[in-house]
């Protein structure tokens, strides 16, 4: 065994939870190894865009129309643009196949999709964590809120929150900042819903931006978040998790490295290491360590485990229970309403709001009973000032034209669903038969889909999205089912779930595996139900839980 | 303003109809890379845009935004070779007709196809100019900070609004249809 390849720990994905997992262990003292496929991407540095002006970019910040074409998959994501699009990956680079369709966005990279995400970070209820207990879709839960709530508060308190402590049993207040203001529209929709609506609440969302400076960094609300800030405004691994484990000596960053597999010892009864292809090199390479983190993003944590047999684990590592790659989740975002509102013509904002307002479920809460679908959803809420004063029977060029471009137009609003989806066996991740990728590792084919489950829900959030415009008095209020594909939510989750029982789960209540005890599992792919939460927030909070109890373990020699 | 809003906008401003983009996303992409104007054909956009978008007091115009070499970029970069020659033979016909007020109000009215695409251009150039974020709107790059209750009366200057990202994306998604969402 090669010596200057052995570590204490292994991190395999530097992302969202990656991060996380690299810092913790480091900063506990453990020689960390990060693993990532993609480039590095050092904060600040790397961030070319940053400080571009929209008229210094060749298009004006318009992708290419063949770039659109050539990449349906990603150019349906709202924030690949020209000034992101290098934080993305390319259809064509990383083909996978889609048993049904699946947008699977992605970002291969140091600190992965954790310098593009949208930033909102509601905790979990009670409730959410005895979901499946109470229903019977999927398995229980092994953990309950008072298990990750500390574990909340630790990632908040570092990532900087900022929200308002609104008492609400849906989403338990945490560790905040003061919470970014809502416009006067926000605050009269707040007001009359809740009066209006006893169980529907308007609160200004939870943002992993900074309202205050914040561990020396600052928003400065300049909005150009996906670009990557390089105040660090907002939560990334590149501004945070990542520079703190390299802060300690401990880690190593290995970009451009893709992971083939874990490899199992068979002797030891645990796994030895990682198997890496050098991305660039095609050179494999094994690196060992007693403690592995897998954080490679939901869907390629489950090809890393399909990928990694041996003679103990035939369908991949940890498979006893026939799990993997089952009871995959994602959101259901397909809802949406809006319109206009008359009135507040004097109301305005200075600056740029980096988050917006939220609705958090009613459905199935409390004396709510609802006959058509189990659970519930939240909304994405917000009202903003159109630009453009012109009518349709104004001159459309010259002076007056020109001065009613620069004034303000009616309020809109809007209100967008996130429904949670039931946990299903048929939603499955499986390798492909026949093809593979650059570097000879099996293509992930994926087979997700909506049900009519999804369809009920889907109609009720249009119904109460538009109960609550008409309530503050909008008018053209328009109802829109994107029918989306799954994957367009960037929430896609499972495939690993956790539980308490072996037979019927992979991952025990501290996400470590039931079979492999050294091998931790602490990303999307461990959720076992969804909430309607956005997740990232509880990724996070299951990895830093996940590496204090996998440290003592260590030091107990029971790893 | 967010990205539908500026869609929205530009719509409104336009008419509807959002020109380029349609023949790549059919899968043609026969477009000549070499396209550029002359001098004389910049002047003559520069001047017709100067008409839909005219300097006024305190801000500059599609003149000084120099909309023509942003239309020269677009059409060259994103435009088929058909609508490459759909925009020069519509600026031919501005330098042999002219651009009379009465003119382009006739081509308003019959929603004439080749003058609603050099005035996206035109309009879309100037929204997108520094000219147009420092002189016509309030640009703040930096605003360090965000605030509501900020009393807005007619004819204060509004925040810049920002428009371009994505914007391609809309005029593919939302070809020939209004926007009407927020």
């Amino acid at each position: 065994m090669n010596n200057s390849n052995r570590y204490d720990a292994i991190v395999i994905g530097s992302g969202m939870s990656g991060g996380w997992a690299a810092k913790e262990l480091a900063e506990r003292g453990l020689k960390t190894l990060i693993l990532e496929r993609g480039r590095n991407v050092e904060h600040v540095k790397d961030y070319p865009t940053a400080n571009t002006q929209l008229w210094e970019f060749p298009h004006r910040d318009t992708l290419h129309p063949q770039v659109l074409r050539d990449n349906p998959v990603v150019s349906r994501c709202y924030a690949f643009n020209e000034a992101t699009e290098h934080f993305f990956v390319k259809d064509g680079e990383h083909p996978y196949e889609q048993t049904k369709p699946f947008d699977w966005i992605r970002g291969y990279q140091v600190g992965g999709k954790s310098l593009l995400w949208a930033r909102m970070v509601q905790r979990w209820a009670e409730f959410d964590f005895e979901a499946n207990l109470a229903d019977g879709h999927g398995t229980d839960w092994p953990i309950r809120y008072a298990d990750l709530a500390p574990w909340y508060s630790h990632v908040e308190k570092i990532a900087g929150v900022s929200g308002n402590r609104d008492g609400l049993p849906q989403i338990p207040d945490g560790e905040f900042l003061p919470p970014f203001e809502m416009n006067a529209v926000e605050r009269f929709a707040k007001s009359t819903v809740e009066a209006r609506f006893p169980g529907r609440h308007i609160v200004s969302g939870r943002s992993a931006n900074l309202s205050v400076p914040h561990n020396g960094r600052v928003c400065l609300n300049r909005t150009l978040c996906e670009r990557g800030c390089p105040l660090g405004g907002y939560f990334s691994a590149n501004s945070v998790t990542i520079p703190a484990a390299m802060a300690t000596g401990n880690a190593t960053l290995r970009p451009h490295s893709v992971v083939h597999s874990i490899l199992y010892d068979d002797s030891l009864g645990k796994a030895s290491g990682v198997r890496v292809i050098d991305a660039q090199t095609y050179e494999t390479m094994d690196f060992f360590a007693d403690v592995i983190f897998l954080n490679a993003s939901t869907i390629n944590t489950n090809l890393i485990l399909l990928n990694s047999t041996s003679s103990r684990f035939p369908n991949g590592l940890g498979n006893d229970s026939g799990m993997l790659g089952k009871y995959m989740l994602f959101h259901n975002y397909r809802a949406r309403v809006f319109g206009e509102l008359d009135g507040f013509h004097d109301a305005y904002v200075a600056g740029h709001k980096p988050g917006g307002c939220y609705i958090p479920r009613f459905r199935n809460v409390g004396r709510d009973k609802q006959s058509t679908f189990l659970r519930g959803y939240s909304f994405s809420f917000g009202a903003r000032r159109s630009v453009g004063a012109m009518n349709e029977t104004d001159k459309p060029f010259g002076a007056e034209f020109k001065q009613k471009m620069t004034e303000l137009g009616p309020w809109s609003v809007y209100a967008t669903g996130m429904g949670e989806v039931l946990p299903r066996e048929e939603n499955q991740v499986r390798l492909s038969k026949d093809k593979t990728d650059a570097w000879g590792i099996p293509l992930i084919d994926l087979d997700i889909g909506y049900t009519e489950h999804d369809d009920a829900m889907t109609a009720d959030i249009l119904a109460t999205g538009t109960e609550i415009l008409e309530a503050i008095g909008a008018k053209n209020i328009r109802q829109q089912d994107s029918k989306q594909a799954p994957g367009l939510d960037i929430h896609e989750m499972g495939g690993v779930r956790m539980g308490r029982d072996p037979k019927t789960s992979m991952l025990n209540g501290f996400n470590q595996m039931h079979a492999v005890k050294n091998v931790f599992v602490t990303d999307g792919s461990a959720m076992a139900s969804t909430a309607c939460q956005n997740p990232s927030l509880t990724f996070m909070a299951l990895t830093v839980r996940a590496v204090d109890y996998a440290v003592n373990e260590l030091k107990k020699g029971n790893l | 303003m967010n990205r539908k809003d500026a869609l929205k906008t530009l719509m409104l401003i336009t008419g509807g109809t959002v020109f380029g983009a349609q023949a790549f996303l059919n899968g043609c992409s026969v477009r000549n890379r070499d396209f550029s104007l002359s001098a004389s054909e910049k002047t003559l956009f520069n001047a017709f845009g100067e008409v839909i978008i005219p300097a006024t007091d305190g801000s500059g115009g599609a003149l000084a935004a120099d909309v023509a070499s942003f239309a020269e970029t677009i059409v060259r970069d994103f435009y088929s070779e058909e609508e490459q020659t759909t925009f020069r033979n519509a600026l031919e016909d501005l330098a042999t007709n002219g651009f009379s007020e009465s003119r382009l109000m006739e081509f308003e009215t019959t929603k004439n196809e080749p003058y609603l695409m050099l005035k996206q251009l035109a309009v879309w150039g100037w929204l997108s100019s520094s000219v147009a974020a420092n002189e016509a709107y309030k640009y703040v790059p930096v605003p360090g900070q965000f605030t509501t209750d900020i009393a807005y009366q007619k004819g204060d200057k509004i925040l810049y609004p920002r428009p371009g990202a994505g914007m391609a994306r809309g005029f593919a998604r939302h070809h020939a249809e209004k926007i009407t969402s927020a």
